[in-house]
């Protein structure tokens, strides 16, 4: 049994515990959201609000989305502000995580303005044992892949000196200036024919960013591959990593769209000019018991099994197992992935690599191969399958876990 | 350079189109090649000859037609296991900076085998990059590629009543650059350190795909 104490030593632990609380209970969560707009009239945007988590539960019939809010030292001013926020969001339930003195009085105004207030220890209570071993594998991942944008650490690991040259800055803002699309204003565009357009354009203005980043850079040699780049530069890395987490954002876009049309809501699929998408959303039409489980699938084979699997020992069936799918189950959503990424292949240039009978996703940076490695080992499953394992171990020893 | 070890080859073939010429070794046909492994600390490469039994012939087939200029190399299981008892205590200890940096690997159907069929189920595992150098030595010329992908597959095929299986290297050679013969008709290739753990990975994968 986890003791919330041990999670939580600063402001930034409380979010990652609450996102790894949620990833373990099957959501497919966003983490570190913004609401950012244009300014009017001026350049610029303005950073209206900060959002912890918002949790999503696919099924055939809906998409549930939670809002939850984490605080320390919570006042009952906090829980009014995230009332306003939670308002803003239109989420299905709104949870504030909080610590605080008054915690059973801010539980009964929560619950006269419905909003749910739990503490950590709320929260852990609640787990089983293999949910708390899931919650402790995301942890992980989540601590890992926070630090793999997080600037001081790359300064930290790129410079000796600690400060980034005027164009490593610079590359980074570019960095920053990316994600504040994903995470600062596409999440919350209500419209899903709107959101799938915002991240075609966010796709198509940087379709080969890590090269883009490393060209940016004048990183020598100039021809090599994007995880070359990714393995050789930590801001090339968290260009690879966000690249990728915009990719999944958008199949997570056309599942959603898929779910919302099989319910009878009426999108206008006549504005989307991308035909890739319009097949990702028709086939998940088709198969949408299984793709209503490819959130969670990605999710978990990112975060916890490195985004790769051996096809030619027990791995994906060991995989499988721990997914509680059948084997053929998970094997249809990665044909079905497959599928995906293949009608795409031509324009956003992701998807699936097998090398040395190894399935890999693209861009996934080292560091999260290594959790996936580790974690293997964990749940004492082979990984002589894999051939880099000290590698991939070597490059996640420099975060923090 | 120092001798890592020696052992058994089963088949090494260069077809060359421009001189309707044809470098082979086939323990098939009776032949009795090896394979000698070398490390070059200078210069950070593991260097393999094939040798032994190797034979100019004149091409039979149409140098107008398939392959121009490329290099087969195949190993049966037991010589796959003889290379690995080499190469594992060398490369294992090695520390450097490997490549590992996931690569998608052609399907070898229409790639190894642009104007033909494979015997066989093929299953690619990987490529890596390295130098070949083709002896012939016989005819006072020799043919080198600074920088070729060499792609490693596997391939089951039935030969009479028998499964064979092998460990097949592929290089396309490209443009070659004619220069002076070794002294013995031979294999030559030679592969940075950096990718070793790629190429001696390839060959367990290769044994844990022959057991499926």
């Amino acid at each position: 049994m986890y003791e919330a104490s041990d999670l939580i030593k600063e402001g930034k632990d409380l979010e990652i515990l609450v996102s790894s609380y949620y990833q373990a209970y099957d959501y497919y969560v966003e983490s570190n959201l913004r609401w950012i707009e244009d300014k009017e009239d001026l350049p610029g945007k303005v950073n209206i609000l900060e959002l912890d988590v918002l949790a999503k539960m696919f099924s055939i019939h809906s998409v549930e989305r939670t809002l939850i809010e984490c605080k320390r030292g919570c006042t009952y001013k906090d829980i009014f502000k995230f009332s306003g926020v939670a308002k803003l969001v239109g989420a299905n339930s709104n949870v504030l995580i909080c610590q605080s003195h008054d915690i059973d009085k801010l539980k009964s105004v929560g619950d006269r303005i419905n909003i749910q207030v739990k503490t950590p220890e709320d929260l852990l209570t609640t787990l089983s044992d293999d949910q708390q071993e899931k919650l402790s594998f995301f942890h992980a991942s989540n601590s890992t892949s926070n630090q793999l944008f997080e600037k001081e650490t790359i300064k930290s690991i790129m410079t000796t000196s600690g400060n980034f040259s005027v164009i490593e800055q610079r590359a980074y803002n570019m960095i920053r200036s990316y994600m504040a699309e994903l995470i600062g204003k596409i999440w919350k565009e209500p419209d899903l024919i709107q959101q799938s357009i915002q991240i075609k354009n966010l796709l198509d203005t940087h379709s080969d960013y890590v090269r883009e980043i490393a060209r940016f850079l004048q990183i020598k040699p100039g021809n090599e591959s994007s995880e070359f780049y990714m393995k050789k530069n930590m801001l090339c890395r968290a260009a690879g990593y966000l690249a990728l987490k915009v990719r999944v954002s958008y199949v997570i876009c056309a599942i959603h769209c898929a779910v919302a049309l099989e319910n009878g809501v009426v999108l206008e699929l006549d504005k989307i000019q991308d035909d890739s998408f319009l097949n990702v959303v028709h086939l998940s039409r088709k198969e949408l018991a299984t793709a209503v489980k490819i959130p969670q699938f990605l999710q978990e084979f990112i975060y916890i099994f490195g985004g790769m699997t051996s096809l030619l020992d027990k791995d994906a069936y060991n995989i499988a197992q721990y997914m509680k799918m059948d084997f053929s189950e998970m094997m249809k959503i990665i044909g079905l992935l497959k599928q995906l990424f293949k009608l795409s292949e031509n324009r956003i240039q992701w998807g699936f690599v097998e090398d040395m009978g190894v399935l890999y996703l693209k861009y996934v940076p080292n560091p999260i191969k290594g959790l996936g490695v580790i974690n293997r080992e964990k749940l004492d499953y082979s990984i002589n399958e894999f051939c880099f394992v000290d590698e991939w171990k070597k490059s996640l020893s420099i975060y923090r876990l | 350079m120092k001798l890592l070890g020696k052992c058994r080859a089963q088949y090494a073939n260069n077809l060359l189109a421009s001189k309707k010429l044809v470098l082979r070794t086939d323990r098939d046909r009776g032949d009795n090649p090896f394979i000698e492994f070398y490390s070059n600390e200078a210069d950070q490469k593991l260097v393999i000859i094939i040798l032994n039994n190797v034979y100019i012939e004149d091409m039979t087939s149409n140098p107008a037609l398939g392959a121009k200029n490329r290099t087969d190399i195949h190993f049966n299981i037991s010589q796959l296991d003889a290379i690995i008892d080499i190469l594992s205590p060398f490369i294992d200890p090695l520390s450097i900076t490997f490549d590992d940096t996931p690569r998608s690997t052609p399907d070898p159907t229409g790639m190894e085998y642009p104007n033909g069929l494979p015997l066989g189920e093929t299953k690619p595992i990987t490529w890596i990059t390295a130098r070949m150098i083709v002896n012939y030595a016989d005819k006072d010329f020799s043919i080198e590629a600074t920088k070729v992908k060499v792609y490693i597959e596997v391939e089951k095929y039935k030969n009479g009543n028998k499964i064979r299986k092998k460990f097949h290297l592929g290089a396309n050679m490209g443009t070659t650059i004619l220069k002076k013969a070794g002294s013995v008709n031979n294999f030559e290739l030679l592969i940075d350190y950096s990718q070793l753990k790629r190429f001696l990975h390839s060959m367990n994968v290769a044994k844990m795909w022959f057991k499926i």
